[in-house]
């Protein structure tokens, strides 16, 4: 084994399950025990300016179509989906949405980071959790981008095996590393990034996406 | 009919002289913490005046309150989805500025042994940044007695559309003071605005309270309370109200405020209201109604109809014993002189206040018409009607006449050492009344401002021989950390 099969396979192949033990046990831990401080400590009312209205807003809706995309894109199933989207389509529409939506988060995203770096206020009231997060979002959004990009550049057979790698993972597959192991870097660096962040999650504010309001939501379809 | 019991307070505006005693002692007990330092759970505001946060009666920017659409009952900030849809940057959101940014003085400059050429002085550094500030901006009472130049007390908002000529004038500049707390309304805006329901009303005295565990700091009832009575403290990122000093009161002592308040200002006690009827009542259609529908919601303590019936509902006797002595009762449904604050706003306050009597300008030509001699009063009716009638001026033309009538009346009988003195039939009270309400608004004896029961206790469902050898507290989190995840050792 190769120095470098022996990377692709322990980021690729190992990195994952690990991440999502650390977030599974890190979860469970955050829920039960520290359930109170499950928020998103919003820094809204310190400095209520329009880089937060703008930057939260643009990046909050982006990401979450982001995070929709990659439910559709990498963990359905292609017998779910193959009578409904013809792979290449899917394929162009994870190129179209995801530049959209990914420009739109980053764009965000670079407001919030240079509100977070810049802004008196909101410094002295900051964690240090604030600058990571802010600074790790940054960067996974940016590979983001640039992995769709790449995507546009290469055939199909690549961007099938996105899937068939992720698929491969929460099967268990053992080889399935394999599948993006010869693919770009930059795809590689977006993976590890993301499984940094799936790490971090239970421990920082991140966790407050768990707490979406649904009792507010049944309460105005009872009224 | 759903009988519930209300704890509420009376302020009589009347003999307030804006000492801040209550806002001071207030705020040593519940809000002198980092994070809340810009917090006065009570403050006292001078009006006309701005206020604190700045313009918080400035409904078309903060929206807070209720509003009815389509005869339905819908807060002012739009309906749960559209709140949602915000959730990220709530634009009606006041910035910590709209308060004032919390300050203390360098000190450290006053006491060494440093020789200076001139008098050294402590300069003001920021609480939030730690950063020296050039100049403090706002407080929680920026226009204290008048201070400041008439063109920046116009921004009070009920002077909007208001005649204000002629008031920038010495002569015939007015004011007053309001202090100011959470009015731990019927239908509270912020509760309804709270996605994570963390905002409760207690069942069995009706104080508003948020429960910090469930607050995630979504900071939508900071924006929703159309009093800005809910603060988001800073610092631990979560909102904290007035408690109405809840741990007080279950021991049937007045909260902190009304203890302290030197001006005997301050009543509690506790009404009886129909649970049932707050959304119809509160989606009144028009404004000036709803002072009258508030009132309404009151039940009568003394009913015996109702009083068998809050005892069915479980209401307990201590309860209905205290409402029918409340003194509250008396203030605000009884002789009708406590107004409720904005009741435009459809949150069903229950604050209420006495308003304040003011210098008459010109003596009336006609004597004892009380009526004529209120018209004349320094304080423009229609100023108090704005804040406290949503501009319906006759209810506050009676009472300011009543309580021209029983001074009048107490005039007559100390004074005048007249047995029989003459009761204005116009008024509608009678002898009794103007006793009582001497004795509750000039005595204001401790023992009648505040009726209070303590909270019930449930004795049935208590294992008292097992209380018995006990602390009679817990440990907190005690049974936590002795225990793992799935509660085993």
């Amino acid at each position: 084994m190769t120095t470098s099969d022996y990377l692709n396979n322990f980021f690729l192949g190992y990195l994952p399950y690990i991440a999502l033990g650390v977030f599974a046990a890190g979860f469970i831990y955050r829920a039960v025990k520290r359930n109170n401080t499950i928020q998103a400590t919003s820094s809204q009312f310190i400095s209520n300016d329009k880089s937060i209205r703008w930057g939260s807003t643009l990046f909050h809706y982006a990401i979450i179509l982001v995070f929709l995309g990659h439910i559709f894109g990498l963990l359905t199933p292609e017998w779910l989906y193959t009578w409904l989207i013809s792979n290449e389509t899917k394929r162009l529409l994870a190129i179209i949405m995801g530049s959209l939506s990914g420009i739109t988060a980053l764009t965000g995203i670079t407001i919030l980071a240079l509100r977070r770096f810049t802004n008196i206020r909101v410094r002295a009231t900051g964690q240090l959790q604030d600058y990571i997060i802010v600074a790790l979002l940054f960067f996974q959004i940016a590979l983001g981008l640039w992995g769709t990009y790449i995507t546009t550049q290469s055939p199909l057979e690549d961007y099938m095996a996105m899937e068939h790698w992720a698929q491969g993972i929460v099967i268990f597959e053992p080889d399935s590393w394999k599948y993006i192991a010869h693919q770009s870097w930059v795809y590689k660096l977006h993976i590890i990034n993301g499984f940094l962040i799936f790490i971090i999650f239970p421990f920082t504010k991140l966790m407050h996406m768990v707490m979406v309001p649904v009792h507010f939501v049944i309460d105005y379809f009872r009224k | 009919m759903k009988i519930q019991a209300q704890m509420a307070m009376v302020l009589s505006l009347d003999k307030c002289i804006g000492c801040h005693t209550c806002s001071v002692t207030c705020k040593n007990v519940w809000t002198s913490r980092k994070g809340m330092e810009y917090v006065w759970f009570n403050n006292v505001e001078t009006k006309p005046g701005p206020g604190y946060p700045v313009q918080w009666e400035n409904q078309d920017r903060y929206k807070g309150g209720w509003t009815v659409r389509k005869r339905k009952l819908q807060l002012l900030q739009g309906n749960n989805l559209s709140i949602l849809s915000t959730i990220f940057a709530n634009p009606h959101l006041p910035d910590m500025k709209d308060y004032y940014e919390p300050f203390t003085f360098d000190f450290s400059k006053l006491t060494g042994t440093k020789r200076f050429r001139t008098a050294p002085s402590a300069r003001p550094y920021s609480l939030v940044t730690g950063r020296r500030m050039e100049k403090i901006e706002y407080g929680p009472n920026w226009e204290d007695n008048l201070g400041g130049s008439f063109n920046e007390r116009k921004k009070d908002p009920n002077l909007k559309d208001f005649d204000t000529k002629g008031y920038e004038e010495f002569e015939k500049s007015f004011m007053f003071y309001v202090p100011r707390l959470c009015e731990h309304c019927l239908n509270p805006a912020c509760a309804a605005s709270c996605p994570s329901g963390a905002i409760y009303k207690r069942e069995e005295d009706g104080i508003v309270l948020i429960d910090q565990n469930k607050c995630r700091g979504w900071r939508e009832c900071v924006s929703a309370c159309p009093y800005k009575k809910t603060y988001f403290n800073w610092d631990r990122k979560k909102s904290e109200k007035c408690t109405f000093c809840y741990p007080l009161i279950e021991n049937g002592k007045p909260t902190v405020c009304s203890e302290s308040c030197v001006g005997r200002i301050r009543y509690i006690g506790v009404l009886l209201y129909d649970a049932d009827r707050i959304d119809e009542y509160a989606a009144t259609e028009n404004d000036k109604d709803l002072y009258e529908k508030q009132l309404d919601l009151i039940l009568d303590p003394d009913d015996p109809q109702i009083i068998s019936k809050a005892q069915e509902q479980g209401i307990s006797y201590s309860f209905i014993r205290a409402a029918q002595a409340s003194p509250v009762y008396k203030l605000m449904k009884q002789w009708k002189v406590a107004f409720p604050l904005h009741p435009e706003y459809r949150t069903l306050p229950m604050v209420w206040y006495v308003p304040p009597m003011s210098p008459v300008l010109q003596q009336a030509d006609v004597k004892d018409n009380f009526f004529a001699t209120v018209d004349e009063m320094r304080i423009p009716v229609n100023y108090i009607a704005r804040m406290m009638t949503a501009r319906d001026e006759t209810p506050v033309r009676t009472a300011l006449a009543r309580l021209l009538a029983m001074r009048q009346y107490m005039r007559q009988r100390t004074v005048e050492k007249n047995e029989n003195p003459l009761i204005p039939a116009e008024l509608g009270l009678e002898k009794a009344d103007y006793e009582d309400m001497y004795r509750y608004m000039a005595i204001a004896d401790y023992k009648d401002r505040f009726v209070i029961p303590t909270a019930p206790t449930k004795t049935e469902d208590t294992d008292l021989a097992g209380l018995r050898a006990g602390l009679g507290y817990e440990y907190p989190g005690k049974e936590e950390e002795g225990r793992n995840l799935f509660g085993g050792r």
